[in-house]
């Protein structure tokens, strides 16, 4: 009787112990996560000269990677800003609705992605791939005006994800 | 209840309290569903910025010449031509200084200043500091269809 208790008691010390540890790793992995690859980065423009960074252009247009469950649908929104500031000017920024491109492949191609020509301005839908990974790419399109005060101009440009449930 | 019983469920319990800080912490780990990125650009002010209505004035020493028009200019001294083929002559030379084929760039936002300076003359700086002081001349077609009859040129002067 005292050997039946002893193993009930080491069973449901076990059955804790994995318990505790093993949540940590279910609960992780059905996470969906965005993180920031490469900011978006225009370099030097001229006054009334506007300058456009391609989504193909590696280390200057913006990337993002989208991480979470193989196979998930996501969904994907911008903010957007219009304006980069400078000491309280402004200078005109402009996504067009082609400016974004994705890619969920195992190996992603910025300059031939899988998800081309995308609208930054709308939701965007796209599923995980194998690797459980998005790729996102986003050019701009900067317009300074002819006496554009010189400085050095900053945004933010949030992206958001989630699952769809399918 | 023996007091080994006791002690074993007090155990379990204990374990119970232990085991539960490892299961709150993971159910709420630190998930970023929204990454904000930077955009940057640094503007930079020539010496000069001369619109192509300026550039068209006696003022300006360098004049355009030459090519099919494709709009007329009416600023007050302007030559009344804008051409396809955009040729830059300093004054009283013959010699071209800049030469820009428009057409190449119609269809594209604007044509982009690695190529005007790639395309420019290989002398471009080596004529002395009367002409070396153009370094960068852009020209916007800005969403210009093929035979539209408008454009924008602007001339960028700096210090060589």
């Amino acid at each position: 009787m005292q050997k039946v208790e002893a193993i009930r008691a080491r069973v449901v010390i076990a059955a804790i112990v994995l318990f505790g540890l093993g949540c940590p790793i279910t609960s992780a992995a059905a996470e969906v996560q965005a993180s920031v690859v490469n900011n978006l980065v225009f370099g030097n423009v001229y006054p009334g000269i506007p300058k456009v960074v391609s989504k193909r252009t590696a280390d200057s247009a913006a990337e993002f990677l989208v991480t979470g469950d193989v196979g998930a649908e996501v969904s994907i929104d911008f903010t957007l800003p219009t304006y980069m500031n400078a000491g309280g000017y402004n200078m005109p920024l402009i996504f067009k609705e082609t400016y974004c491109a994705m890619d969920s492949s195992a190996t992603p191609d910025q300059s031939n992605p899988d998800y081309d020509d995308l609208d930054p301005w709308h939701t965007i839908t796209y599923r995980l791939g194998s690797t459980g990974q998005i790729s996102i790419w986003l050019g701009g399109k900067v317009v300074p005006k002819l006496v554009q005060p010189a400085g050095s101009y900053t945004a933010d440009i949030v992206l958001t994800v989630d699952y769809t449930g399918l | 209840m023996t007091l080994r019983n006791c002690v074993k469920s007090a155990a379990c319990v204990l374990l119970l309290v232990l085991a539960s800080p490892l299961v709150a912490s993971t159910e709420a780990p630190v998930v970023e569903r929204s990454a904000s990125i930077g955009v940057s650009a640094e503007v930079i002010r020539p010496f000069g910025i001369i619109p192509l209505e300026d550039l068209l004035t006696d003022s300006v020493a360098i004049a355009l010449v030459a090519g099919t028009p494709i709009a007329t200019d009416a600023s007050p001294g302007g030559t009344g031509l804008l051409s396809r083929t955009l040729v830059l002559q300093r004054p009283g030379r013959s010699g071209v200084l800049f030469h820009l084929d428009v057409d190449e760039g119609i269809g594209h936002d604007f044509i982009s200043l690695d190529r005007l300076l790639v395309s420019g003359p290989s002398d471009l700086f080596s004529r002395g500091p009367e002409t070396a002081v153009l370094i960068l001349l852009e020209a916007i077609v800005g969403s210009l269809p093929p035979g539209s009859d408008s454009c924008v040129v602007t001339i960028i002067y700096t210090e060589n």
